[in-house]
């Protein structure tokens, strides 16, 4: 009992404050929530008694009372019937094209920001891997620099040649691609199925089930490492294989998840009318719901790739050998080492520009993968909805 | 309402599921014991984990070629693992399911945690073994080590694989490196400033104001004297600098039993009540404090007026080539011994810090894999040549002392000098101060307490306060914290 | 309605995701869950032989750990911080976007760029952009010999050189830094979540108000974000979660310190803490599972009224 009680003394602090924090954050949530679905009409209720009803037309009344605070965001007809008594069509219509053009400037220049300011950070990471380290790191002849390089004073274009030999990227990008496809292809397999048997088959304890798949997406992964690594190793015998790579990441109930609701406005007719035609389920989920649901699993296949290409940890841990190593392990168990003025290599000193040079190499494939399918991306996303 | 009473049998499961588990603890290997006749010339394959990069590894693969020769059956995995950190996280997930390389780098913090495990072999009845082994070509070779190897080892280096508290030698020494002091000569020179050789002044006056002119305390003063705006003193590793000085005034570091942490005290206090002073009159810098930035690259730079030059470079001889200064920075370097507790102490009671990787050796359900991971260590570590060869190209000091005879790096001491042969001139001091280096004591937490004495230091010194009392209050609470987290 | 073959066809499509949930998930769960009611649990301990009482002094110590509440007030700033900032900028950058028809395509790119770099990769960018060079930070005359890019840009303003990540930074410096990257990092997958959802709505709703006269602002409220509702109550729930797991961004921009170098730790966050108790030189695995459950008490807790707020609010 002891026990229970100092946890009660030195713990409640800790669990007030997350009780607290928690309640506190839903208040926020709801009242929100609130806020939006509330239309704005009590926001905008009391400045409408402020001002006299000129137009009666039942509901859209309101406008004249929001029509002044949204100029700047171009309610332009609004607008227009506030002050259509006044003045003539014409300069009505001026100053609605003059706000248009002016809101549509402001628009963009807003997103252009957003985008210099997204794009930034990769524009220095390319800038950094072209650097000489001194003039990276602001040491030998650049010492005397206060503010960094924008553009590189000397193009090295052999940092790239230097990153490529020193982390052997070409074997590395070999075993990448290989799991990548293999563990995408039975990935994808395992999901179709599985999210065909959620949307369209009834069975006991189906919803049991789904929440509990989805319960486990709330689970901190970093704890599964040690247990998981027993069972692969030890249970299954699979240290340095490709196998061990592949099979524990097959089940991502994120992508079922994301596939079942596809699935779901997949109408029900279909299904009826494929029965009624003696189809097989399999066949039906074959010819008719698969190429329905093909963005979705485009962009499922995308997202699959690119975490065999990000993942570090597990396969740091159960696959580390020369023949199975994938490219971020490589990446990171290479050092790329300042080369010193006598031939040795500085053991402490990285040579960060050529790592940006290994970075941008490894993040390209992805880039380029990204743009041509981002269209594919777009449609899985937005025709699953993701209705519950 | 169903999912939330599914979710709640879930972890009703889950539960009742634990005190089913409960029970099942893990079977360990037997202890190892020598089998007879030592290395029975079976066919056997040994995996050995190093933290080499691309150009020592490939040394290390020529050598394991050599060896092949003499034992063809032993077949060696050597897989290069990255840092150090990583590789004691991959060989401590492994050990947890029984499993493990063979041999593997390491230091002696990482022997004291797989040391839990009960996995690491001791070594003395391997080193004192006389059973002859015999090789491919006929010949033979002691299993163990004979008296002449023993006795070739720098007795610090060796010594560090019996500092666990228990008396048993659990590592064998790799390769080696001390910390040392790299200071501007041209600059002492012109200036006719004396080396530092120990840190405070005698009279307890601060700076200019003392009359103990080999102080460092002195030296630090007269430099940002001279040259307003330099750092006078970079050191690398703040966590080094901190041990060596409590271990210097005797105040009280940490032990191999039980209670560990002897670091919380008035002595210490005072200490880092000085370095405060240095650091708040931009009188030294670490590695650290500056986000990862190598001092030494203050050390060598040509420009003084960036804040960003330093005449006394304290770092390790591993590093030693990186102390050599930049084309366009023309001066002399010189190498001393870091300063000391008082002013001319003799190297056998000077102390500095001794690192680098061992070697320890993992137990196996098949005896012979580990007699033959300990002849390829043996075979490696007792090699003049691949410890000449390693330690030229990696920087690190060899642990035998034959390898000074060897032409290769005897040429390399002879040459030493401060300019084109820095690393040869590292390795010969490094020989000359042998006598005071000592190792930190391993324990599970020593790497805590380690990490958390560069985190100590950090804080300390940028501790803010109007009065004495008022900082002596926040270094008295930067030291309760640190020591918290190392005992928790 | 339910029939037997039926049935047992779902369960067979279902068998694989079956099968390596439960030897992949949930036996490291339950292995999990074993360990935190272990005293004083150490793996390498259990691997020597040594036997464990079963009792809760993990929690206790994972309770009564200062660092944990250090760790539990950053992650609950940064997510609660970071969740409603990211999706209003990603809401209204969706409705920009929307409704422009020059430069679209290329700006969807750009926006959708960070969503497929390495978070820790970019983290170091970000941490070269904000830190200074020089000597003596956290001292009295600190010398500054470079401002950083940040620093050189606010400065184009008036604005003094701000201490953003160096030794004796303050905290909200700190923070402010990783409010920004982790909106930069979360921005994508809430503008493609979002951006899909506008892009589904159905034109006729905006036909009629249109019609009717409704003005745009008034259309957002009443059409807009109604029908995007689901979209916005999955970008939270997801934001959420993901922000009760933040790790690897705090890495990437202060390195496993958590923190400038004279307040190590000031950063760190629940998973921080798990990965440091698991993954340091004396790792304590009974407390890093016992860390984890608690984690995993309040994203669930959080993740069920999000749902139920949700549930009444979210118009579908």
């Amino acid at each position: 009992m002891t026990s229970l009680l100092s946890i009660s003394q030195g713990g409640a602090i800790a669990l007030g404050v997350i009780l607290g924090v928690v309640i506190l954050l839903e208040l926020c949530y709801i009242v929100y929530l609130f806020y939006l679905r509330a239309t704005g009409r009590k926001h905008f209720s009391f400045r409408r008694d402020r001002q006299t009803q000129t137009v009666a037309q039942g509901e859209t009344q309101t406008d004249d009372g929001f029509a002044l605070t949204t100029e700047s965001l171009g309610d332009t007809k609004a607008l227009g019937k506030g002050v259509m008594k006044e003045r003539n069509i014409e300069t009505v219509k001026k100053v609605q094209k003059v706000v248009k053009i002016v809101v549509k400037v402001l628009i963009y220049i807003f997103l252009i920001v957003v985008a210099i300011s997204v794009l930034f950070p990769f524009y220095w990471m390319i800038i950094s891997s072209l650097k000489s380290y001194d003039e990276y790191a602001l040491e030998g002849e650049f010492a005397s620099r206060v503010t960094p390089t924008f553009f590189p004073q000397t193009i090295l274009w052999s940092n790239y040649a230097d990153a490529f030999k020193t982390a052997n990227l070409g074997t590395l990008f070999v075993n990448t691609v290989f799991v990548g496809i293999v563990s995408t292809i039975l990935s994808l397999v395992i999901t179709v199925l599985a999210a065909f048997a959620f949307a369209r088959m009834q069975f006991r304890g189906k919803n049991a089930l789904f929440a509990a798949l989805l319960a486990t997406m709330m689970i901190p992964g970093e704890l599964f490492t040690i247990t998981n690594y027993g069972t692969v190793t030890n249970f299954f015998g699979w240290a340095n294989t490709y196998t061990a790579l592949i099979v524990p990441f097959l089940v991502s109930v994120f992508y079922i998840y994301l596939l079942r609701q596809n699935f779901l406005q997949i109408p029900d007719e279909l299904y009826y009318a494929a029965k009624v035609d003696g189809t097989s389920d399999l066949k039906y989920l074959w010819k008719v719901m698969i190429p329905l649901a093909l963005p979705t699993i485009i962009s499922i296949t995308i997202l699959k790739m690119m975490g065999s290409w990000n993942s570090y940890i597990w396969p740091r841990l159960v696959a580390n050998d020369s023949l199975h190593q994938l490219i971020t392990n490589g990446l990171r168990d290479t050092d790329f080492f300042v080369h010193l003025p006598d031939g040795s290599v500085d053991q402490d000193k990285i040579n960060y520009p050529v790592q940006m040079a290994a970075v941008t190499l490894v993040s390209i494939p992805l880039f380029l993968v990204f743009i041509f399918l981002r269209k594919y991306i777009m449609k899985g996303v937005s025709r699953s909805g993701l209705k519950g | 309402m169903k999912k939330f009473i599914a979710v709640i049998l879930a972890v009703l499961l889950v539960v009742s599921a634990l005190f089913v588990f409960a029970a099942c603890t893990k079977k360990r290997k037997a202890d190892f014991v020598i089998p007879e006749g030592g290395y029975d010339g079976s066919a056997v394959t040994i995996t050995f984990m190093s933290s080499m990069g691309q150009s020592y590894g490939n040394i290390l693969d020529e050598f394991l070629a050599k060896f092949k020769e003499m034992y063809p059956n032993i077949t060696v995995d050597h897989q290069r693992g990255g840092d150090y950190d990583s590789n004691r996280d991959v060989i401590k997930t492994q050990l947890g399911n029984n499993q493990a390389p063979n041999l593997a780098f390491c230091y002696s913090d990482h022997v004291a945690l797989y040391n839990r495990s009960k996995a690491v072999v001791v070594l003395d009845s391997l080193i004192d073994s006389d059973i002859e082994v015999t090789r491919a070509d006929g010949t033979t070779e002691r299993l163990g080590l004979t008296d002449e190897q023993k006795a070739d080892f720098i007795q610090t280096y060796y010594n560090e694989g019996r500092s666990f508290g228990d008396d048993k030698m659990y590592m064998i020494p790799f390769a080696k490196s001390t910390e040392l002091m790299y200071y501007n000569k041209t600059s002492f020179d012109s200036w006719q400033l004396p080396v530092p050789d120990h840190w405070f002044a005698s009279d307890d006056k601060e700076g200019l104001e003392t009359s103990d002119h080999t102080s460092m305390e002195y030296a630090l003063a007269f430099i940002k004297d001279k040259d307003p705006k330099s750092t006078p003193l970079g050191v690398d590793s703040g966590a080094n600098w901190l041990i060596t000085l409590f271990e210097q005034f005797e105040t009280g570091y940490t032990k191999a039993t039980a209670p560990h942490y002897l670091f919380d005290n008035e002595e210490n206090y005072n200490i880092l009540t000085t370095l405060r002073r240095w650091y708040q009159n931009n009188w030294f810098t670490t590695r650290q404090l500056l986000s990862g930035t190598y001092t030494s690259s203050y050390f060598t730079s040509a420009s003084s007026d960036q804040g960003k030059k330093s005449y006394i470079s304290i770092g390790s001889s591993a590093g030693a080539a990186k102390q050599v200064p930049a084309a366009s920075a023309n001066f002399d370097v010189g190498v001393s011994l870091i300063p000391q507790k008082a002013a001319n102490t003799p190297i056998s009671e000077s102390k500095v810090i001794s690192q680098g990787p061992s070697v320890c050796l993992f137990n196996s359900d098949n005896p012979q894999e580990v007699v033959a991971s300990w002849l390829l260590a043996k075979y490696l570590i007792t090699n003049a040549e691949f410890e000449a060869r390693y330690g030229l190209e990696a920087g690190y000091l060899p642990v035998i002392q034959s390898v000074q005879q060897l032409s290769g790096y005897k040429d390399k001491l002879d040459t030493a000098d401060t300019k084109d042969n820095m690393a040869g001139m590292a390795a010969k001091l490094c020989l000359e101060y042998k006598d005071a280096l000592f190792v930190s004591p391993a324990f599970y937490g020593s790497s805590e307490a380690r990490d958390q004495m560069d985190a100590l230091l950090n804080s300390c010194v940028t501790v803010k306060g109007n009065s004495a009392d008022e900082i002596r209050q926040g270094i008295i609470e930067k030291f309760k914290d640190a020591l918290a987290k190392c005992e928790y | 309605m339910v029939d037997g073959k039926k049935q047992w066809k779902a369960w067979l499509y279902l068998l694989p995701v079956i099968i390596l949930t439960l030897v992949f998930t949930v036996w490291p769960i339950i292995n999990t869950v074993r360990i935190a009611f272990l005293d004083d649990y150490t793996l390498m301990d259990d691997v020597g032989g040594m036997e464990f009482s079963v009792g809760v002094h993990n929690f206790e110590k994972v309770v009564n750990n200062p660092e944990f509440l250090t760790c539990l007030k950053n992650t609950l700033l940064l997510t609660v911080i970071t969740v409603p900032i990211s999706t209003f900028l990603a809401l209204l950058i969706a409705v920009c976007l929307n409704s422009i028809k020059a430069l679209n395509r290329l700006l969807q790119t750009i926006y959708f760029l960070p969503y497929v770099t390495n978070t820790i990769a970019i983290g170091i960018v970000f941490s070269t952009m904000f830190s200074m060079v020089g000597t003596g930070f956290g001292g009295e005359n600190p010398y500054i010999s470079t401002a950083g890019i940040i620093n050189n840009i606010i400065g184009i303003f008036g604005i003094e050189p701000v201490n953003w990540v160096n030794t004796g930074s303050t905290y909200w410096a700190n923070m402010f830094v990783m409010i920004v990257y982790i909106v930069w990092n979360a921005l994508p997958f809430k503008i493609l979540i979002l951006l899909g959802g506008l892009q589904s709505v159905n034109k006729q709703y905006y036909d009629a108000a249109k019609v009717d006269g409704t003005g745009r602002v008034r259309t957002f409220f009443r059409i807009t974000v109604p029908m995007l509702s689901p979209m916005l109550a999955y970008v939270v729930i997801t934001g959420f979660i993901g922000g009760f797991k933040e790790y690897s961004s705090v890495v990437g921009v202060f390195t496993e310190d958590m923190g400038p170098p004279d307040k190590q730790g000031a950063l760190n966050t629940m998973v921080g803490f798990i990965n440091h108790n698991l993954m340091s030189g004396s790792p304590r695995e009974g407390i890093a599972s016992a860390g984890a459950i608690l984690l995993f008490i309040i994203i669930f807790a959080v993740t069920m009224l999000n749902m139920y707020v949700s549930k009444k609010r979210v118009h579908y």
